[in-house]
């Protein structure tokens, strides 16, 4: 990677403290790293700890959860060991969120234009009628009609995708080096879902902006991503650059995922699905997390595998891995 | 939200009628009203002139007209104590009364929301468990008790405040009012807080209760990420969530509050609407009782209409449906 | 929770379950223990206390408003809580006093209870018009403040332990009413209630003996904070001189009573009845709010 390095995570592990005071891990040593400009899509089923590790890089984890170990350097420092007023200082401003549903993101009995303004005002020394007026430019950037009046109404005034549009208005208002976006499509219309994708890809291309874009929707992520990091039961299971990944994918689980896509299976067959369920926080399996529900499991899964290069630029967390004999094109 | 309106004032309107109608049935039903409405030392002949000027020789539904009449222009009979116009006497003394009321409601508010906030975001400190048992307290203890309890330790026992009496009165619009003096204030504040415990208990629990229902969701997370401050996320976004619950509830609880105020009145003889019901009912001042009943009740439909105009008007989801 | 689900599935009566959560409390235990002691205290009076207050052939007027502690005048018996106006002994007053208000408290409460629940539950089955005007009746009464209706209600009738029960019934009854009826429209919509009903069992049978156990959870609770709340009612009226009379005073009565004495600092004659008073309100309060937390999340309305 030539660009600068925006992120770095290693080892990140977030744990959530259960009814019998012991400590389950939802993300298990976890690395990324993401350069300027760059889009990764961060993919799992629910439950995978992929939000987890979004709300750990942006300092919103509470109790019984905690940031047990690792790093999270964020150009260059480590923002784990950063005090709640410096994590302020980059919250909302260097460092964005944007989260899944829409209605529930925005405080429902204050109006827009309030919801815009105080976040402008909290990283900013403008006055309240500049604040406005860079709230409208930047609601206009996101494609949001006579934006003068629409920044005065409330949220439940606005339609799903609108409301969505404001929320990523929000966190670009300081033209963030990184936004991580969890699942911020899976509650909107298919249609919108495609008008929102390629209004983002477009503002972040502009800007320059790092983006993590979580979701479960393998489909979201080709069209959106340079790079892919799948999780499973808190773990990344393979990471790499995505054609790469989504062409020739080395994880069972990785290749599990992309047969049940709809697009892949024959019409009127039945639908492929990855035998068995993710299993829960506090039930997961030693080994190799994967094992029970992996075709081509053999003893040697009982061990734990290590995140270990398999082809070029792509990681793997598996003892046997697959499509390792395809050339790197 | 006219169309509401309409609805709504019409519906008060029913409820105040129906009420008229039972406090005169009431008076008919239980004793003669002529004996009710006329002073039992009234002579022969005077009697019968009042009777005619009263109508009470009419039949049922023209008196109850005659009374509709009357109430309308603030004519229900003359108190048989001071023998002035009943409803001129409650007037007067209502202004003692609402300032009670009201210093009671704020400091309900200006105690309480701090103290149920804090009791909400810090759930598990010792600080938020004593104040919960203290609002457990703050309900189960009599009014009466905790009024006697405050004149013993502040009157007599420190000799801070004074144990009856209204203060220095100030006269605006005609009327008397004490708030505006400082006299007035140490005279007010420990009826005041006597009759605000009540509502500081409700306060706690209703904030403390708006607030663990609204912290956890996600709006709350998303204003963290924006990077507020936590004084704003909670003073802003939390608070103004809070707010339209307990203004409600708090709204409704004001009629009850005034008449609640009859026992704070009583012990400190504060001299209010309240305190002339008790003792027209010892004296049986009927016409005072009559007049009473029906500009509470009046009193009382205002309110609650009051309460759920403001309630639309804060909640901006029930507000604009209306509308649209 | 999850370790306890095996121990709950063999066959034990959700009373059971309930109860044993109740005695988790030590707050509700010393809460009901407390109740307890004070009900037999109250039963027992007038072989436990040392003197009858109201027979005026034991009290001594020399004797009256003496600090507790203080020994009668013939040397043979010591207030332990002092004596008031007339010469009575406030300890012995207490527990007869105590009498009166649980009398008024647990009868109310009792006979609103039942009068209530009969009506929520007859609103609820028959429905219509009758459930349309019991209903009006109920919001009517419980939009107005208690003390507002109680103070009228004994303008009207004077003073009197009947008629301060009267009045009590007359506002409690609405709460178990609303309640009641609540719970047995969610009844009322259950299958089994239906199956009676194919099995052509009377209307007022399928009501007793199946919808009215299921309600009773919350009835409960609300009798027990009723009970409270009815003692307290009725303490405030009595103190404004509107309850109980002179002759069969309750605690209320007795607090009304010193309050003159109060700012010459004879505090004793209303401060140990007032403690009494709170005591057996708090006592109540505490089981009720157990009870509540035991009772309702169990998928109860």
């Amino acid at each position: 990677m030539t660009q600068p390095v925006v992120l770095e995570v290693k080892n990140l592990r977030t744990s959530f403290k259960g009814d019998d005071g012991k400590l389950y891990p939802a993300v298990n040593d976890v690395s990324l790293q993401i350069g300027r400009g760059q889009i990764l899509g961060l993919v799992g089923e629910s439950g995978s700890g992929k939000s987890v590790t979004g709300f750990s890089i942006m300092g919103l984890i509470d109790p019984p959860g905690q940031i047990e170990q690792g790093e999270i350097l964020f150009k260059g420092q480590d923002i784990r060991r950063y005090s709640p007023k410096q994590m302020r200082q980059l919250q909302g401003n260097r460092l964005a969120m944007i989260f899944q549903d829409p209605m529930m993101t925005l405080n429902p009995v204050l109006r827009i234009d309030v919801q815009m303004v105080e976040t402008i005002r909290a990283h900013e020394r403008v006055s309240k009628a500049q604040a406005l007026d860079r709230a409208i430019q930047t609601l206009a950037l996101m494609g949001i009609p006579s934006p003068a009046e629409r920044i005065r109404q409330y949220p439940h005034q606005m339609s799903g995708g609108m409301r969505q549009r404001v929320a990523i208005a929000i966190a670009m208002l300081h033209q963030p080096d990184l936004i991580i976006a969890d699942e911020p499509t899976t509650a909107l219309d298919v249609t919108i879902q495609a008008q929102i994708l390629s209004e983002v890809q477009k503002r972040v291309r502009e800007q320059g902006t790092s983006l993590i874009w979580i979701t479960h929707d393998l489909s979201v992520v080709a069209g959106l991503a340079d790079e892919i990091a799948v999780m499973y039961a808190g773990r990344i299971v393979e990471s790499g650059p995505v054609n790469t990944v989504l062409d020739y994918p080395a994880h069972p689980y990785t290749e599990g995922l992309i047969a049940s896509l709809p697009a892949n299976n024959q019409r009127g067959q039945q639908l492929y699905q990855i035998p068995g369920m993710t299993p829960s926080l506090k039930n997961i399996p030693s080994g190799c997390a994967f094992k029970a529900r992996c075709p081509f499991a053999q003893p040697l899964c009982d061990t734990e595998p290590a995140l270990t290069p398999c082809r070029e630029g792509v990681m793997v967390r598996c003892h046997f891995p697959r499509n390792v004999e395809v050339s790197n094109a | 939200m006219t169309i509401w309106l309409i609805r709504r004032l019409s519906q008060a309107l029913v409820v105040v009628l129906m009420m008229t109608l039972i406090v005169f049935i009431g008076l008919h039903a239980i004793g003669n009203p002529i004996d009710t409405l006329i002073g039992p030392d009234v002579d022969q002949v005077q009697r019968a002139r009042i009777i005619q000027q009263l109508g009470l020789d009419q039949p049922l539904w023209k008196q109850y007209f005659a009374f509709l009449n009357g109430a309308l222009h603030g004519n229900l009979g003359n108190s048989f104590v001071y023998n002035i116009p009943a409803v001129t006497l409650i007037i007067q003394r209502l202004p003692a009364t609402l300032e009670l009321a009201i210093a009671a409601m704020l400091f309900a508010v200006i105690l309480g929301v701090p103290l149920g906030l804090w009791a909400g975001l810090k759930p598990n400190h010792i600080s938020s468990r004593l104040i919960m048992t203290g609002s457990i307290l703050g309900f189960s203890l009599p009014t009466f008790w905790v009024g006697l309890m405050l004149i013993m330790a502040f009157s007599v026992g420190l000799g801070w405040l004074p144990a009856s009496g209204r203060g220095e009165t100030v006269t605006v619009f005609g009327l008397e009012w004490s708030w505006l003096t400082l006299d007035g204030w140490r005279h007010l504040l420990l009826p005041a807080l006597n009759l605000s415990l009540f509502k500081i208990s409700l306060v706690i629990r209703l904030t403390r209760a708006g607030v663990r229902e609204v912290l956890p969701q996600d709006f709350i997370k998303f204003a963290r990420a924006k990077g507020l401050s936590p004084m704003r996320v909670i003073g802003v976004h939390v608070l103004r969530n809070i707010l339209i619950p307990l203004v409600t509830v708090l709204g409704l609880e004001l009629g009850s509050t005034i008449a609640f105020a009859v026992v704070t009145e009583s012990i400190f003889s504060w001299p209010g609407a309240g305190k002339l019901i008790l003792d027209s009912i010892n004296t049986l001042d009927r016409p005072v009782i009559v007049a009473y009943l029906i500009v509470v009740v009046c009193m009382f439909v205002l309110l609650n209409l009051l309460v759920d105009i403001a309630y639309r008007v804060l909640d901006p989801r029930v507000r604009l449906q209306g509308d649209q | 929770m999850a370790k306890h689900e095996h121990a709950v599935a063999t066959s034990r009566s959700p009373w059971a379950v309930a109860a044993k959560q109740f005695m988790r409390s030590y707050s509700a235990m010393f809460g009901l223990t407390l109740s307890l002691i004070l009900v037999c205290v109250a039963i027992f009076a007038p072989w436990i206390t040392p003197q009858n207050p109201y027979d005026l052939m034991q009290l001594d007027v020399l004797d009256s408003r003496l600090p507790p502690g203080s020994e009668n005048g013939l040397g043979t018996y010591h207030y332990l809580l002092g004596t008031d106006g007339q010469g009575r002994d406030i300890y012995s007053g207490i527990f007869y006093g105590l009498r009166i208000s649980l009398m008024v408290g647990l009868g109310s409460a009792l006979i609103a209870a039942v009068l209530g629940t009969s009506l929520g539950l007859l609103a609820a089955y028959a429905g219509g018009r009758t459930d349309a005007i019991i209903m009006r009746v109920v919001d009517l009464i419980l939009s107005f403040p208690s003390i507002l209706v109680a103070m009228m209600i004994l303008a009207y009738l004077g003073k009197g332990v009947s008629n301060v029960i009267l009045t009590l019934v007359i506002l409690e009854w609405a709460y178990y009413a609303r309640t009641a009826r609540g719970q047995a429209l969610v009844e009322t919509q259950r299958e089994y209630v239906e199956a009676a009903h194919c099995l052509g069992m009377p209307h007022w049978r399928i009501m007793l003996s199946e919808i009215l156990p299921n309600c009773m959870p919350p009835l409960i609770v609300i009798a027990t904070l009723q009970v409270a709340r009815a003692i307290t009612l009725e303490a405030t009226l009595s103190f404004l001189g509107l309850g109980v009379p002179i002759t069969e005073p309750s605690l209320g009565l007795l607090i009304s009573n010193g309050f003159q004495y109060m700012l010459s600092g004879e505090y004793w004659i209303s401060l140990y009845p007032g403690l009494a008073l709170l005591l057996t309100i708090v006592a109540l309060n505490l089981v009720g709010d157990r009870l509540r937390d035991v009772l309702n999340p169990r998928g109860q309305s």
